[in-house]
């Protein structure tokens, strides 16, 4: 099937950028990535008709997990599909004709590298924040020291399934990382061994977020809609209501 | 962890999160206020006297009442200030928009919070001066002992909402109350951290019903005294 | 080359011990003074460099990918294996140190082996407390399955993506360290040479991807665990940036390489389904533990709609061939039989590719009638949604169509150990070290490895060397990082000068085709002679026809993957003389002249009982074999027997 592509070209962090078009043959069993590879070859094999070159985007394990994929297609991180990452997005959800938009992940503090490359470090420093348990190598009790109930267990591992890929910063229309933010903190506040630092881990990575330029939350929602692994906006209660948890304790 | 790195960006109410807390409880009164003023209102259909007693009760609150004034001006206050500058952060977040953008979840209410919110704002600067100073439309007149004086609210009340103009920037105004609690009271449930888990769906449904309860409330006898209901 | 493995004395479970014993110790004082480079940031190099700075020393650690959290180690599903034995069901760490090397197909070491069943229960220790999910049971305690034809349920697992969970444990020490100073991260780096300073290996040389900067790092020990060479494949399990590049540049820095023709190929892969085909995905072998393995007896009716092919019309193979493993045969027979059927004209692929239907049918029925189908989606549910949205077909509908792939390599840098490398200083850990794993892999053993190594290994050893063998200091304008900073700019040029017309992405492909046909699953002297021809030939065409766009000073992926590629072609070379060297079978390295009568591998143990250690011996000269013996006093060499 043929497919109008509209892509953001931007050839360094200075340039300004903007779409251009292609045209392009795919098959309904490619991978919205695979279409990106052949449109590459493409460009690449033209390169008199094509000085801009071929496009730059980011992608790594291409079966989901990663979290280096980052397009926003159509407006949409990830593309239409529900829970789903761009590399596993396949061409059977789009039709002969279609024509699609394809852009970087936009917020101030994923600045775009290259084309569709953005810089997501500012994640990093989140977690880098207190984002952890104190312990250290080798200094752990028997990995049955410390029952944890079914339901707990349960809720942290849906928090933590969290790919840290930004597309709920990309989905926000306020850039916002709250739901990044409260998975990773109401993972580690949900396990008994998380709560030594509970209250000093969530004082600091927000203070982080917010340094690093990201929006706040006005319950949109559109984090949750967009999130290739279904993280709930409970995400974000519950930061929020780990948040007053250490506000009050710390003002004791 | 590393004990030393503490906070360094300023206290934590001015943060994202502290200032959505802040929208979040000083909303939390102003819907407090507007329920107890809806059922204030009602009671026009108690009959003149009814309601202007029930309004020289309101002004023989003396300091109290100014309290609450005060109480609710610094409440509006706040919101806005904390709205403004969370605002503010927001578009800096995003200082290049999409081209494309389209979205999956939010809803209308959602996205209209800043022009519902001035929508009100600007309600309650006209309703002030309408009602609590009473220095526009038909003036309130008095009756009674002179050392008993009675302000006849009631006769202003009826006589503008006869005024069909009157009633439709008032109707403005509660559709745009109706838009902005429908998407605010939800949205402070999840800011003050409640909304999750079971409590998810019910809460989410709170907001709507809060903002066309209260809506639909404050323009029912509006609207008894322009279809004739409730007359002079 | 001196290959001397350091393999400590005693009774195999008392080396550990002894050795850590015997080990010198840096003061700690002193070990602020020692940097050390940790290239890679996946279970072994993040978990080495979070550990290492622990203690004290000056990490560095370096990732190609734009956070530590996404190295490949993330994309591991099914789950790993410690000897904790809180099943009762008789586990202990002898039977894991027993299973590894009878699965490896007797070509690992002895004393590696137990060491690694030994740490593996502190492993899960460690992973808990930094709040690692894993699954549970109802009463609170860790949950375990039985995992890849294991007899016992030794498997701790999180979901379908243990590697993610375990690797975000690993991550949350690294950034511990980061946030304390005492680890600097250099993402988007590529570590392009290693530097050796009157043999030592005493820094290296990286590129930053962002702005092309190539820097010179000096340090006192440098750390290896970049992971494997799957993608010489092309098509592979593997992350499209998992590359061989800074093991192959130790290689030629006069590492010694290890087995290189040991391939794991996994068994339950989602077919290949055309030409544009960029990678392929594995689906967790726990599947095996309800999905039954079929195909239609009668050939013509590969195509029809599976639901129409009666009871007694599938050939359950496995489950025929091999009745007391059945289903859970090792990856490296259920990969064998699933070719043998296909080869043999019952595959079942949806599309045909070179004129076969590659694909077998693993089909959920007959476990959904016994458990419900709500027990099997609580089990799979999110696998059953991957393939779905990979293939369009809901597995609770229809059987699975599976066919196997390259998936991890067993073999890699040489190490003693201590993980150090023939070249003082050079330590490698987990998929890139030659490993503990022998010739074939076990299920759920990699992220022990990985962790083990980095968690529990590397931190005593690196302080013996350097407390006994490390020279004094040495900085970045020795002249051997000035030449090798120079041998990498006359390189990144020479990629860049390249101005053909073909994009480099089709001489991987063909590189990856050349070797799935000739070194692939089943091997033959033939072939791989073949081979030998082809591959020099395809590199010549490469450096003349590849093409690669832009400049040297900016993010530039063609030429980051140009260089990988380049590698692999040359590497792969090795690895075909390594495959063509072994005249024997032996777990994942299949070669066809050596099978019994009913197909199974034939081992020559009194011949290839050994590690092939390869030492570069410069451009297009054959690469110098060395062995190590491998000595079985604990585990008798025996035939694999799943029957």
């Amino acid at each position: 099937m043929k497919i109008k592509l509209n892509v953001w070209r931007q050839s360094g962090p200075k340039d300004s950028g903007g779409l251009k078009s292609y045209d392009i043959e795919v098959t309904e069993h490619m991978s919205f990535l695979e279409m990106f590879d052949v449109l590459n070859e493409q460009l690449l094999k033209n390169p008199s008709k094509h000085p801009e070159g071929p496009v730059a985007f980011d992608h790594d394990c291409r079966e989901g997990i990663c979290g280096m994929c980052s397009m926003v297609i159509d407006g949409v991180p990830h593309g239409p599909n529900k829970a789903t990452t761009t590399c596993q997005l396949h061409m059977r959800s789009y039709k002969d004709g279609d024509e699609i938009t394809v852009e970087p992940f936009r917020a101030k503090a994923f600045p775009v590298l290259r084309d569709l490359v953005v810089d997501r470090n500012s994640f990093d420093r989140i977690q880098q924040a207190g984002g952890y348990i104190s312990v250290r190598t080798g200094a752990a009790p028997d990995a049955n020291a410390i029952a944890i109930g079914k339901a707990d267990a349960d809720d942290a591992f849906d928090y933590a399934a969290c790919i840290g890929c930004g597309a709920c910063v990309a989905a926000c229309p306020n850039a916002s990382a709250m739901l990044f933010v409260g998975a990773k903190v109401s993972h580690l506040a949900k396990v008994p061994q998380g709560q030594v630092e509970r209250n000093e881990r969530v004082l600091r990575m927000v203070d982080t977020m917010d340094g690093e330029g990201f929006g706040g939350c006005t319950n949109h929602g559109e984090c949750e809609a967009s999130c290739p692994k279904a993280i709930s906006l409970d995400a974000i209660a519950m930061l929020n209501s780990e948040l007053a948890r250490a506000a009050i304790s710390s003002a004791k | 962890m590393a004990a030393s790195k503490s906070s360094s960006r300023g206290p934590l109410w001015s943060s994202t999160i502290g200032l959505k807390v802040l929208m979040a409880l000083t909303g939390l009164a102003m819907v407090g206020f507007l329920l107890g003023h809806m059922a204030g209102h009602l009671q026009v259909f108690a009959g003149r006297d009814a309601y202007n007693a029930y309004a020289k009760f309101l002004q023989g609150l003396g300091g109290l009442l100014w309290g609450a004034r005060f109480g609710l001006l610094g409440a509006i206050g706040l919101h806005v200030f904390a709205a403004l500058k969370l605002n503010s952060r927001n578009s800096d977040a995003r200082p290049q928009a999409y081209a494309v953008k389209t979205n999956k979840a939010t809803t209308p209410y959602a996205i209209s919070m800043l022009y519902s919110g001035y929508t009100i704002l600007a309600f309650v600067g006209y309703h002030i001066a309408h009602f609590t100073i009473g220095a526009v439309h038909t003036p309130i007149e008095t009756y009674g002992p002179s050392d008993d004086l009675i302000h006849d609210v009631f006769t202003k009340y009826v006589v503008d909402f006869q005024n069909p103009v009157i009633f439709l920037l008032y109707a403005a105004a509660m559709v745009g109350i109706a838009m902005h609690l429908s998407h605010a009271v939800s949205s402070m449930f999840r800011t003050l951290g409640v909304m999750r888990g079971k409590y998810r769906e019910p809460l989410s449904k709170v907001g709507p019903v809060v903002g066309y309860v209260t809506a639909i409330g404050f323009l029912i006898p509006p609207a008894a005294c322009l279809l004739g209901i409730v007359t002079v | 080359m001196k290959l001397d493995s350091k393999v400590p004395s005693g009774p195999i479970e008392k080396r550990w011990e002894k050795h850590k014993f015997d080990m010198k110790l840096v003061n700690p004082a002193n070990k602020r003074k020692f940097k050390i480079l940790v290239v890679g940031s996946g279970l072994a190099g993040g978990s080495a460099a979070a550990t290492l700075a622990e203690l004290g020393y000056d990490v560095h650690c370096f990732c190609v990918q734009d956070s530590p959290r996404r190295a490949h180690s993330i994309a591991a599903q099914g789950g790993i294996n410690a000897a904790k034995n809180y099943q009762n069901d008789g586990d202990s760490v002898y039977r894991l140190f027993y299973d590894t090397v009878k699965g490896g197909d007797f070509r690992s070491r002895e004393s590696n082996v137990y060491r690694l069943a030994q740490v593996s229960v502190n492993i899960i220790d460690q992973c808990v407390a930094q709040g690692v999910p894993f699954a549970r049971e109802y009463g609170g305690l860790l949950a375990n399955r039985s995992f890849g034809g294991a007899q016992v349920s030794r498997t701790f697992y999180a979901r379908g993506q243990t590697g993610q969970q375990l690797l975000l444990g690993a991550y949350s020490g690294l950034n511990r360290m980061i946030d304390e100073g005492k680890v600097k991260m250099h993402t988007r780096t590529e570590m392009l040479d290693i530097v050796l300073v009157d043999g030592h290996a005493r820094g290296i040389i990286t590129r930053d991807l962002v702005t092309g900067d190539i820097k010179r790092w000096a340090a006192d020990a440098v750390v290896l665990a970049s992971g494997g060479y799957g993608n010489v494949f092309y098509l592979s399990t593997n992350a499209k940036n998992s590359n061989v590049t800074a093991a192959f540049r130790a290689y030629k820095r006069g590492a010694g390489f290890a087995n290189p023709c040991f391939t794991q190929i996994h068994p339950t892969c989602i077919p290949v389904s055309g030409g544009f085909q960029s990678k392929l995905t594995l689906m967790s072998e726990s599947l095996r533990n309800d999905g039954r393995v079929w195909v239609p007896r009668d050939k013509a009716r590969a195509t029809d709609p599976p639901r129409t092919i009666p009871e007694e019309e599938r050939y359950y193979y496995l489950e025929e061939r091999y009745p007391s493993f059945g289903n859970l045969v090792p990856r490296d027979v259920a990969s064998r039989a699933a070719k043998k059927v296909c080869d043999d004209g019952y595959g079942v692929a949806m599309h045909e590719v070179d004129g076969q239907r590659n694909a077998v049918y693993l089909d959920f029925s007959a476990a959904i009638e016994r458990d419900g189908r709500d027990a099997i989606a609580d089990r799979y549910g999110n696998l059953f949604e991957m393939y779905e949205r990979i293939t369009g077909e809901s597995p609770y509908e229809t059987p699975m169509r599976i066919y196997p792939a390259v998936h991890y390599t067993m073999g890699g840098l040489w190490v003693d150990y201590n993980l150090m490398s023939n070249l003082p200083g050079l330590h490698v850990l987990g998929e890139a070290n030659f490993s503990d794993h022998g010739a074939n892999r076990l299920g759920a053993s990699a992220l022990m490895q990985g962790l083990a190594d980095g968690y529990f290994v590397i931190p005593y050893t690196i302080g013996n060397y350097l407390a006994t063998e490390h020279a004094g200091p040495v900085t970045e304008s020795h002249p051997a990082f000035e030449a090798a900073e120079s041998e990498v700019r006359t390189k990144t040029q020479k990629l860049l000068a390249l101005s053909g017309t073909t994009p480099v992405d089709q001489f991987h492909r063909e590189l990856g085709k050349i070797m799935w046909d000739y070194c692939g699953m089943a091997r033959t002297a033939e072939g791989l002679n073949k081979a030998l021809e082809l591959i020099p030939a395809l590199r010549e065409r490469f450096w003349k026809e590849a093409t690669v766009p832009g400049n040297a000073d900016e993010l530039n992926p063609w030429l980051e993957y140009a260089g990988r590629v380049a590698d692999f072609m040359e590497y792969a070379e090795m690895m075909v003389r390594d495959a063509l060297e072994r005249d024997e079978s032996c777990g994942g390295h299949f070669r066809e002249e050596h099978q019994s009568e009913e197909g199974e591998a034939v081992r020559r143990d009194d011949e290839y009982a050994h590690a092939s250690v390869w030492e570069y011996q410069g451009e297009g000269e054959k690469p110098k074999l060395h062995k190590e013996p491998m000595k079985f006093e604990y585990v008798k060499l025996t035939t694999r027997s799943y029957k």
